[in-house]
């Protein structure tokens, strides 16, 4: 199913995804190496980059409203197929 | 799935260069939200910082360091006296701090203390909750009495605000040494009198033996064994128990060598 939702999309869109699912998991580690660790502490600026990543390059929104927001066509098909 | 992994492996640099573009369109954008939320972080981190800071400058010097128990050994005077601290501490602290030994007067009660002994130092609390430490004899000398001692402690905790904490001991008394006199030290003063005196009279004894012997020889009577006498004996008369002593006049006797020897008294090794 996610092979055949992801094959609609356009290389913008790919890029856009992977680009926020990357920021999501970097910001989850660092928090989580922060938390844990006594001596190491990251930078703030570290999460300000990141998190500009993650909203600026758009579709935050779309991200949080699950794949269907992204592929608004599938559902009609989805629908047709079944 | 493999076909699909060989897919994804040859598609990557595809991914990486259309990522790239992303990124540069959307750069401005990046640009802004970083700066908002580098605002926004550090913003909310300095006033918790604050928050934080007032928290820990209100609290009181227990919430880190809290002495449980301080007491200290009764000792005979001359003695090192032991005190343990017992204490729970949430780190190893460096502290800072000054001591003082007060002696209680007789017949007084604690308010009516007197400081006689007072030291600065410096250490980490350690890790442990009990902890001995001394006064060495050679520090402060306790003379018999009832004592009493006060730790006054600076340390610094987080975002370097200092602390102080006070803590006084249950008083401790010192007792007399039971023999002799109550001074350990005029007694050592009167064997080391002693020790000398006896030193005297061995190096006496021992030069008025050389001195009959050796005047013994001269006059061919070889074999006698003259004892030595206390009595005064000039190396250039004679002795008077010699019956030879007229042929001593003309006798060039050498002087008299006194022999080295070495005397262990009371674990005390003394030259002759």
């Amino acid at each position: 199913m996610w092979a055949t939702m992801t094959k609609t999309l356009d290389d913008k869109t790919k890029a856009k995804l992977i680009t926020q699912v990357t920021c999501v998991l970097a910001l989850v580690a660092l928090a989580a190496i922060d938390a844990f660790s006594v001596d190491f502490a990251v930078n703030v600026f570290v999460y300000a980059i990141i998190a500009g990543i993650l909203f600026g390059v758009g579709g935050v929104r779309e991200l949080v409203g699950g794949v269907r927001e992204i592929t608004k066509e599938i559902p009609k098909e989805a629908d047709h197929e079944k | 799935m493999k076909n699909r992994l060989l897919n994804a492996i040859v598609k990557t640099p595809h991914y990486f260069i259309s990522i790239s573009k992303l990124v540069w369109r959307r750069l401005p954008y990046i640009a802004l939200y970083t700066v908002a939320f580098a605002g926004l972080i550090g913003g909310a981190q300095y006033l918790y910082g604050q928050y934080d800071r007032q928290v820990i400058a209100k609290a009181p010097a227990t919430n880190f360091i809290n002495y449980t128990s301080f007491s200290v050994q009764n000792a005979r005077e001359g003695e090192d006296v032991i005190f343990t601290l017992c204490r729970t501490h949430d780190q190893n602290y460096k502290v800072d701090g000054t001591r003082i030994v007060y002696i209680i007067p007789e017949g007084k009660s604690e308010p009516d203390k007197v400081a006689v002994h007072q030291k600065n130092f410096e250490g980490v609390i350690d890790s442990g909750n009990c902890q001995s430490y001394f006064i060495r004899n050679n520090e402060y000398y306790f003379k018999p009495g009832k004592y009493l001692i006060t730790l006054n402690l600076d340390f610094k905790v987080k975002y370097d605000i200092g602390k102080t904490i006070y803590v006084k001991s249950e008083p401790f008394t010192i007792y007399p040494q039971p023999t002799g006199t109550n001074d350990v030290q005029a007694q050592l003063n009167i064997l080391r009198q002693q020790i000398q005196d006896q030193q005297e009279i061995i190096n006496r004894l021992s030069f008025q033996s050389d001195q009959s012997s050796s005047q013994g020889e001269a006059n061919g009577t070889i074999g006698t064994n003259t004892p030595p006498t206390t009595q005064a004996v000039t190396p250039a008369t004679g002795n008077s128990n010699n019956s030879g002593s007229a042929g001593n006049s003309g006798n060039t006797t050498p002087p008299p060598t006194v022999k080295p020897c070495r005397l262990n008294v009371l674990g005390i090794g003394l030259l002759c």
